[in-house]
């Protein structure tokens, strides 16, 4: 088996507030492949963009890397290095970020500077990640930009931001990102708050992508049937934890995890959820300074076992070829 | 037995560039010339995607702009009927109360600076309705019609997270017991383990309450859940409407089709492996497409329908605005690809 | 039916209760409160005012009275110890003497280092109005005059006759002949002081400097008596005037203190004042233009654009140039105050005009309009109070502005003048490099005037950040 270009293995990220600490990740591993999709899904808060933001070296004081590491093959030949080990301005980390491993975000319609064109966005990260001469950058920009789908990319090339609409934004932030030819991008929310229609577009476009260079990519989102349209691997996470990851298919025929069981149920049009009434999860999410004990989810669990569930904390355990929960029903 | 809400011709266009003296040259045509009704128990869903003008026809079916042209007759009580497109803002007070609304962005719907027992009977008091007294009583039914605690009354909206805040906004709708409420979005903004409860308050208080939604929304999902007929939109035209089987089950208008194509579901069975992809970007509604205002994204676009504006056609108890569906133009040539 | 749950109660329960039931006023206050220096400046502005606006009680001496005799005199410092005749060790000032050079004639001031002479708190001093009806002649400090002669040689009151000086009979009546005390045994010096008491009112008194004695004869000369005869004996008292000018004297001796606070009080206030006049006048134009829009909104925005680009400084001092002269001091006062604030509205304006367009779209703006709300209810209920509090922040940032615009235009002696104090006009008389070499003393309230804008920045912007949190 191949050997995976990320790799998450106990990392925890916490954040030294006036008000507490708050534990944005705690304990999250997963894995991600090349040519392959990992879906990161989960509610608001559950700290699933904050996992990459680690990886990628975005977390800053009074945040930190607590524990864990992140281990990135840039190649298939050469040994993977830990991200963890390097400071987050370090000529490594700067080298990495952008370059070999890639980020898109949410907001389209704020995401580029509106005071620059967008060629200059395009020739900044190619004169950082590459040694291409200037008339070449404009070449190589222009091309990126017609590979994602923007017509008429010479003219565009000068034209500022205000000028597109917001689909096409988040098609030139993809060119952006694909300037240092990455071998991971990570897609952090890209289709919300875009149009239904776009949104198809735009996550054709990274699936065709994707096919085109082999990178692996992963896709955090809140919305179940994106992960259905376009994940290879599912990872579900909730309240800093990776509770449940397997096979797309596997995970919306038959979820392990009561959170995931539950999500499903309430999800509208899912599998699981009737037509009529949808069931919720009872309760609510605890705050960021609130600590659970025990299993982070048992508050609100339909198979909470007492005496088990709320002093122990589940192991994450792998229950097949491809899937690992974190569960006393499992355990 | 006059239905609820009829909406016919509704035109609602916005001056963008003016001359000198502030005539309007062109115009931003947000809502042109869009038909439906609503029967009273009923939930209408309004579907389309941004610049569709679903909710610019939500606010104008409830007068907060003015339409340029059109009819909208209201008939709260089913004998009476009242065209709130030709009356005045004064005229508009006293049937203020069968109408209200639910807002899409549950942070802001809620003034930040009055307490959940000030919000909710506002509407109350604006209407002169019971004493302080009555009112508070009415306040502590509504949040618990609403799922909330009595208690809260005394809160401020910073309080309370956004599936509560929506709840609040719910009650504070019911406050004057309308017949119609039109709900801009109402679970766009939550999450999605929320809008489930949100949704079944929802379902749960038009059985109680005997009441019809105007639903506006762009995830198709819900709508498939919460509604008994739906209208699609298009850059300011209705191009299809008819119950929610018949829109979703056996969709006319090619839009409807891509759309329901594009949309994803949550279940890895339907992966949108061979289904096409709209192509192209909705249009800048200042500068429609001549003819049919669909013609250049249309799969299934002919010759004729760049030129000529289809007519809302009815059939089988629905209608559909597509010259495919107009037997004089449905045998002309197709468009070149 | 379930709702989506309260978040769960946490082991402060009253704590969260607290938050939830607190309305954006108490927020405000909590947040500003952890901003330790904004709040020390509050206290510190509050602290000004108050001891400028209560200048009669806490500066001992009226700023008008000119003492000839102690011009341009440096501070004397305030020191802690024990002083003779008095028990605890308190305050005190070492007095100034005044020694005649008899070959020059010139006179020169001593500090004399022997003698301390207590500073008290509470003294009688002046007679001032508190509240307009009650008398009192409290100060908050002071030191007292030294009794010379206060008791006859039997022990009680002294009595005199002020007679005309023969040689201006009926002109002038300066000589004093004393009946039932002993002058010899005491030492009065020239520019000592006879107090004549009133007969009515033992507390009530007029001072006479006395410029020559004559034991033997028991007559003292007055400089100046009083200008009418006065029929019989008199009660009389001789003092020894002591000072306390704690930061010194005037050109024309006036005590720098009560200047301070008295031109305080003045300056103070014209921030405020102006301050609330165009706070009126800009929310009210701001709110029209921006609740109605159109061309009333376009109408008002013009005028106050075309305000705004006329170079303040030379229309201030235009304005100034145009009053009349003969108008009295509180005419001016009024005049300046009005000038300032016709500069000053169109910033508020904006501010409100920007506020009131953004939350009129607002969904609860809305809501209430679709509930039957009247555009006014509308207006004040729900809009007005969701930005007052960056209204309130503006204000405290526009008051240091007002401020220094009066000191700026009474230095340049374009806007108020002596008599009326304010610490523009103090600074006026320190425009001349002798004084700065000579009298660094006068430049101190220069030091008040930047105390009191520096302290209400830091403190509007506390609140302006308490107002708005997502404004860093």
């Amino acid at each position: 088996m191949k050997e995976p270009i990320l790799e998450l293995n106990n990392v925890h990220v916490e954040y030294e507030l006036d008000e507490g600490i708050v534990y944005a990740v705690r304990g999250a591993s997963y894995k991600v492949f090349e040519n392959e999709t990992l879906a990161i899904v989960g509610e608001s808060g559950c700290g699933k963009s904050q996992s990459s933001f680690a990886t990628m070296g975005l977390i800053q004081p009074p945040g930190q890397v607590t524990k864990g590491e992140i281990l990135f093959r840039e190649t298939d030949d050469t040994a993977a290095i830990n991200l963890v080990r390097f400071h987050r301005n370090s000529k490594e980390m700067r080298r990495i970020r952008g370059g070999r491993i890639a980020m898109i975000f949410q907001e389209p319609m704020t995401a580029l500077s509106p005071v620059h064109r967008i060629g200059k966005h395009l020739d900044e990260v190619l004169k950082l990640h590459t040694d291409l001469g200037r008339a070449e950058r404009f070449e190589k920009g222009c091309q990126l930009l017609s590979a994602v789908g923007i017509p008429d990319a010479e003219k565009r090339y000068s034209q500022y931001s205000f000028e597109f609409s917001g689909g096409m934004r988040q098609r030139i932030m993809i060119a952006v990102a694909l300037c240092g030819d990455p071998r991971l991008l990570i897609a952090d929310e890209p289709t919300t708050g875009l149009d239904v229609t776009i949104q198809a577009q735009i996550l054709d476009l990274i699936t065709s992508l994707q096919q085109r260079s082999s990178m692996g990519v992963i896709l955090i989102t809140h919305d179940l049937a994106v992960v259905a349209e376009t994940a290879d691997r599912v990872a579900v996470m909730y309240l800093g934890e990776i509770v449940e990851e397997a096979d797309v298919g596997t995970l919306f025929a038959s979820p392990k995890h009561p959170y995931t069981i539950a999500l499903m149920k309430s999800v509208v049009g899912s599998v699981l959820a009737s037509d009529g009434r949808l069931q919720v999860i009872r309760g609510s999410v605890p705050g960021p300074l609130e600590t659970v004990p025990g299993c982070p989810f048992h508050p609100r669990c339909d198979s909470f076992i007492p005496g088990t569930c709320d002093r122990v904390r589940p192991e994450y355990k792998r229950i097949g070829e491809n899937a690992w929960v974190s569960c006393h029903l499992y355990a | 037995m006059n239905p609820l809400l009829k909406v016919e011709h509704l035109r609602v266009w916005f001056p963008k560039d003016t001359t000198w003296f502030g005539k309007p040259v062109t115009f931003v045509k947000a809502v042109d010339d869009v038909c439906f009704h609503l029967r009273k128990g009923e939930t209408l869903g309004l579907v389309g995607e941004s610049g569709s003008g679903k909710t610019t026809a939500g606010f104008a079916v409830l007068r907060a702009l003015k339409p340029r042209e059109g009819v909208i007759s209201f008939s709260p009580d089913g004998e009476d009927v009242f065209d709130l497109a030709a009356m005045t803002q004064g005229e508009l007070r006293p049937l203020r109360r069968h109408m209200q609304m639910i807002f899409q962005d549950p942070f802001s719907s809620l003034n930040p600076r009055m307490t959940v027992l000030q919000i909710i009977s506002e509407p109350l008091k604006v209407n002169h309705i019971g004493t302080r007294n009555e009112q508070r009583d009415r306040v502590r039914q509504l949040l618990v019609d609403a799922g909330l605690k009595a208690e809260f009354l005394n809160r401020y909206p910073h309080a309370f997270s956004g599936g509560q805040r929506q709840r609040i906004v719910i009650a504070r709708a019911l406050a004057l017991q309308p017949s119609l409420i039109v709900c801009d979005e109402p679970v766009s903004a939550l999450d999605v383990s929320v809008q489930a409860q949100i949704l079944n308050l929802m379902m749960d208080l038009k059985e109680k309450y005997d009441l019809s939604y105007l639903f506006i929304a762009h995830d198709l999902e819900v709508v498939r859940h919460i509604a008994d007929r739906v209208a699609v939109m298009y850059a300011g035209r209705l191009v299809e409407e008819g119950t929610k089987q018949q829109v979703f089950d056996d969709p006319l208008h090619p839009y409807t089709r891509s759309l329901l194509a594009s949309s994803p579901k949550p279940n890895p069975k339907y992966r949108r492996k061979q289904r096409g992809i709209l192509r192209g970007e909705v249009p800048d509604p200042s500068n429609l497409p001549s003819g049919c205002v669909f013609h250049p994204r249309c799969p299934e676009a002919m010759e004729c329908c760049a030129s000529v504006v289809p007519d809302q056609t009815g059939r089988d108890g629905r209608t559909v605005r597509c010259l495919l569906y107009q037997s004089e133009y449905s045998k002309g040539p197709a468009k070149p690809v | 039916m379930d709702s989506d749950g309260a978040k769960q109660p946490l082991p402060s329960d009253e704590q969260k209760l607290a938050y939830y039931e607190a309305s954006q006023w108490t927020l405000m206050r909590r947040r500003f409160g952890k901003h330790k220096v904004a709040v020390w400046m509050l206290v510190v502005t509050v602290v000004l005012y108050v001891l400028c606006m209560n200048c009669d009680f806490f500066a001992p001496y009226d700023p008008t009275t000119i003492h000839k005799e102690w011009v341009n005199l440096p501070p004397q410092f305030l020191k802690f110890g024990r002083v003779e005749g008095h028990g605890l060790p308190g305050f005190y000032v070492n007095p100034y003497l005044r020694i005649r050079n008899p070959v020059t004639l010139a006179e020169r001031y001593y500090v004399d280092d022997e003698i301390r002479v207590p500073v008290r708190f509470f003294v009688k001093g002046r007679p001032w109005t508190f509240l307009w009806v009650f008398k009192t002649r409290r100060h908050f400090y002071g030191v007292d005059d030294m009794p010379l002669l206060t008791r006859g040689t039997a022990g009680g009151p002294i009595h005199a006759d002020i007679v005309d000086n023969p040689k201006a009979p009926g002109v002038r009546y300066d000589r004093v002949e004393i009946r039932d005390a002993e002058l010899g045994g005491v030492d009065v010096h020239p520019n000592d002081r006879l107090r004549v008491i009133d007969a009515s009112d033992p507390e009530a008194y007029e001072e006479y400097r006395i410029t020559s004695i004559d034991p033997d004869a028991h007559t003292l000369r007055l400089e100046q008596g009083p200008t009418e005869p006065l029929d019989g004996p008199v009660r009389v008292e001789v003092w020894r005037e002591r000072t306390g000018f704690l930061l010194g004297t005037g050109p024309l001796g006036q005590d720098a203190v009560s200047r301070i606070l008295y031109g305080g009080r003045i300056s103070l206030l014209i921030g405020l004042m102006g301050v609330g006049l165009s706070f009126t006048l800009g929310i009210s134009l701001g709110g029209i233009s921006g609740y109605f829009g159109g061309k009333i909104d376009m109408a008002i925005q013009r005028v106050a654009e075309v305000l705004m680009t006329v170079p303040k400084i030379p229309i201030w001092l235009a304005m100034a140039a145009a009053i009349p002269k003969n108008w009295s001091s509180l005419q001016v006062y009024f005049a300046m105050t009005l000038i300032l604030a016709c500069m000053g509205w169109t910033g508020l304006c904006r501010i409100v005009r920007g506020k009131l367009l953004a939350l009129r779209e607002e969904d609860y703006a809305r809501a209430a309009l679709l509930a039957g709300a009247t555009e006014r209810r509308v207006i004040f209920r729900h809009l007005i109070p969701n930005f007052a509090s960056h209204i309130i922040a503006s204000l405290t940032l526009a008051v240091p502005g007002m401020i220094m615009a009066e000191t700026g235009l009474s230095f340049l002696g374009l806007g108020l003048r002596p008599p009326i104090v304010s610490w523009g006009v103090l600074l006026n008389e320190t425009r001349k490099v002798e004084v700065i070499e000579n009298q660094p003393w006068l430049v101190l309230p220069a030091g008040m005037v930047i105390l009191a804008v520096l302290a209400m920045n830091f403190a509007g912007e506390g609140l302006r950040d308490a107002a708005d949190p997502y404004s860093t």
